[in-house]
């Protein structure tokens, strides 16, 4: 399930309708050792990644767009996906998916 | 943009520093990445050298230090100096060119805390060395920068030899295919050529005793083949022509003759070990707060550190103690060095590598181990039912004779006319009348009918089989020349195993259901006579994940058992797929998990597999934020009150022995999963005909 939190709607600020695409990047662990896996970053920017093909996994107030390779994998986490403002970096995040496998 | 498989750094795909694996290019951001991925054995040498290095000068480091007063031997300090100079700069050269690739990529690193604590230490005692005077009274302490990076040198070997350990059923797998293949020239001869050289559609020859180096498809022997490295199974398996022959397998006593069919990286028991190896970049939903702890620790351990040393320099200071910088300097060292993020990095990695491992040993390839997760959460288990619940093919269980004809006589007739036909009925006919070497007559004038049955004329004489469906199976109509010379009974077998793993389930609180597309009278046969809760019939193939998915809207958690191929839209919707392997191509199947014997105790050893993983996790990643959390207040002067300020003497050495152990301390208690696991599959081991649950 998808919440948008309040402060989404005063970000907007009426705007509704804008799109945003689920970046993720993987950043070197604190941990220089070949089993230890990349930390997974998730990020909302309004544009896409060239290389990934989306698929929405929310229409409104703002129409999300995750990866179609994870999709599937984020829908069957069953986890409470929350979308926030954060007015300080002037962009939404967005919390509550818990794992994304490289390998998915 | 491709990263780093060593350190995790993202690399340009124009980097010329890259090595090709199995047809699989890996970018590398240092010569040292490249080195320690391509050549494992020579940075385990190369780690043996510096740890030699460093254990030989810093033994009489420690006893110069604490048994040669510099009033005895006033060049004391600078015969230290010289001493830890190689400890320092060739031992510990490993630590800083992490930290500097973690600098580069904008990230912190354990490497980069070590680093920090033994540079500050030596750099803080050359200063006392050249300039003595500079802070009256304070000592070199050389011995904690040469003990921290010899400590930590030896937890990382320790680890390295207990990791090997934790990849040991893949390692084994790969490390039997044998380098060299009888190859089969046109002519007949016999070559022996190096198995890298050989190609698809080659013929090879497997002896007696030799394991199959590449999988093929048999067209010439019989022998029995041992697949228990693959499967777990321990019964050898009849292998003949026209069968499928898989790497890793071992040939006992026939010769057989074998087109090749796939190769390298394609091959069986490579798509295992990659699929083994992939573990390691899986994930676990519990290891988010692993990550989230990651991801500031290092920064935090800084900040603690810093904050540690002004606080002790600040106030020693003030109540005029002489040694407060040295103090400042020896609470900064001992907080960096005790912190340990690796044993937080490496407790889900290194549980699902070794999970991974035991589920391979027992024929479960698991594709996606974050399906893991979902399994302990499991409430109802699904099954399709022709192939999955039941053998996938049919089996003659009756042939019965009208009149004046054998029923030899009518098998010979009907397994000669459905020869030419790939229909399941067929082949099981086809099968008997060879079990029973029945030979087998010329066929003229073949037609099949799709859904009806075939005709043809074996010796001038009209016969025709009509397959007709029925409850339990299926059966056939034999008629010669126009009048019914007799039927043959086939029925789809229910498993061995079927009733074993349904009711495990069910005392594991697990519902059973059942999806097929058979009649509802067939479907209610093998539902009663399994147990199974509840059932579907008659059910088109893309309905089976409609079906799920109603279960799932309904507050289940769903586990569909079903063929790798046929039914990939029902394992990809499933909360957990699992797949009966269809083949030799695992890499083909849907499904989180593959099952390569089938045998559906496997889908029980899985869901035990499954929760002992999680909870071996979270008991790692536990004990790692505990021992953070409980140590670095300790390294930070939490008990000085109670032992006073000569601690610090020592505790620089302390924390990094504390630090070097947790790490292997998280591999060991991982590697007691295999022995968990083995205890808890034991009792069901050879029981398929005993009740799970009693």
């Amino acid at each position: 399930m998808i919440r948008f939190d309040k402060s989404v709607l005063k970000f907007l600020g009426g705007k509704e309708g804008k799109i945003y695409f689920l970046h993720l990047r993987y950043v070197p662990g604190p941990c220089n050792d070949d089993i230890c896996s990349p930390l997974l970053k998730m990020e909302l920017l309004e544009s896409a990644d060239p290389e990934d093909e989306y698929v929405a996994i929310s229409e409104t107030p703002v129409k999300i767009m995750v990866p179609k390779s994870k999709a599937k994998e984020i829908l069957k986490q069953r986890g409470d996906i929350i979308i926030k403002a954060d007015r300080l970096k002037r962009s939404l995040t967005i919390s509550g998916i818990d794992y994304l496998p490289l390998n998915v | 943009m491709p990263t780093d498989p060593v350190c995790g750094m993202f690399v340009p795909d124009t980097s010329d520093l890259h090595l090709d694996v199995d047809g699989q290019r890996f970018y590398f951001c240092s010569k040292s990445c490249m080195q320690k991925y391509g050549s494992p054995k020579e940075e385990l040498k190369i780690l043996r050298r510096r740890l030699t290095v460093g254990w030989s000068l810093s033994i009489p480091v420690i006893l110069i230090t604490y048994l040669l007063s510099p009033s005895v031997f006033p060049y004391r300090d600078y015969l230290l100096l010289v001493l830890t100079l190689p400890i320092q700069f060739y031992s510990g050269f490993g630590f800083y060119e992490g930290a500097y690739h973690a600098i580069r990529s904008r990230s912190a690193n354990m490497d980069l805390l070590v680093s920090m604590g033994t540079l500050t230490a030596f750099v803080f005692s050359t200063f006392i060395t050249f300039f003595p005077s500079t802070i009256p009274g304070s000592e070199v302490f050389f011995d904690a920068s040469a003990f921290i990076i010899t400590l930590i040198l030896t937890g990382s070997f320790i680890e390295s030899l207990t990791k090997a350990r934790a990849n040991s059923a893949a390692s084994k797998l790969i490390g039997m295919i044998p380098n060299i293949t009888h190859f089969q020239s046109q002519d007949g001869e016999v070559i022996d050529r190096k198995t890298d050289e050989i190609r698809q559609g080659d013929k090879i020859l497997i002896k007696p005793g030799e394991i199959a180096s590449v999988d093929g498809t048999i067209f010439d022997g019989r022998s029995e083949v041992d697949e228990s490295m693959l499967t777990g199974e321990q019964e050898p398996v009849l292998k003949f022509a026209g069968q499928e022959i898989s790497s890793g397998t071992r040939n006992l006593n026939g010769i057989l003759r074998v087109t090749v069919t796939r190769t390298g990286k394609d091959s069986t028991v490579n798509q295992i070990y990659e699929l083994i190896q992939k573990a390691i970049s899986g994930r676990a939903k519990v290891q988010r707060i692993a990550d989230v702890f990651s991801s500031i620790f290092v920064p935090l351990v800084i900040a603690a550190a810093l904050a540690a040393s002004l606080f002790w320099g600040f106030y020693l200071n003030s109540t005029g103690y002489g040694l407060s910088l040295e103090i400042a300097v020896l609470a900064f060292v001992s907080v960096v060095v005790i912190a340990c993020p690796c044993a937080i990095g490496l407790a889900g990695p290194i549980t699902l590598l070794i999970s991974s491992n035991v589920a391979s040993e027992n024929g479960i390839i698991i594709k996606n181990t974050s399906a893991l997760d979902r399994l302990s959460k499991v409430t109802r288990a699904v099954f399709d039912k022709t192939g999955t619940l039941t053998e996938s093919d049919p089996e003659v269980v009756e042939v019965s004779p009208i009149s004046g004809i054998t029923s030899g006589e009518v098998l010979q007739l009907a397994a000669s006319v459905e020869a030419s036909s790939n229909h399941p009925i067929a082949k099981a006919i086809v099968h008997r009348a060879k079990e029973q070497d029945i030979s087998l007559l010329a066929t003229l004038e073949l037609a099949e009918i799709p859904g009806i049955g075939i005709t043809g004329k074996v010796n001038n004489r009209e016969i025709k089989i009509s397959r007709a469906k029925r409850e339990g199976g299926s059966i056939v109509a034999v008629t010669v020349d126009g009048k019914e010379a007799g039927t043959i009974s086939l029925s789809y077998k229910i498993r061995d195993s079927s009733l074993t793993a349904i009711t495990g389930l069910r005392s594991m609180g697990i519902k059973s259901t059942m999806i097929t597309g058979d009649s509802l009278e067939e479907a209610k046969r093998v539902a009663r006579e399994l147990g199974i809760d509840d059932v579907h019939a008659e059910v088109l193939p893309g309905d089976k994940a409609n079906i799920i998915k109603k279960y799932q809207e309904a507050g289940d958690y769903v586990i569909f058992t079903g063929d790798g191929i046929n039914d990939s839209v029902a394992l990809e919707t499933a909360d957990v797929g699992i797949a009966m392997a269809s083949g030799t191509d695992i890499a083909r199947d849907s499904g989180d998990i593959i099952l390569l014997k089938n045998d559906l105790n496997h889908v029980v050893y899985a869901k035990i597999i499954g929760e002992k993983t999680i909870g071996k996790i979270k008991q790692n990643i536990g004990w790692a934020i505990g021992y953070n959390v409980a140590l670095i207040p300790v390294a930070g002067g939490a008990l000085v009150p109670l032992f006073g300020l000569s601690i610090y003497s020592f505790l620089p050495i302390l924390a990094a022995f504390a630090m070097g152990m947790s790490s292997s301390s998280v591999v060991l208690n991982s590697l007691m999963l295999r022995r968990k696991i083995h205890m808890l599959l034991k009792p069901f081991a050879g029981t398929e005909k005993r009740s799970l649950a009693s």
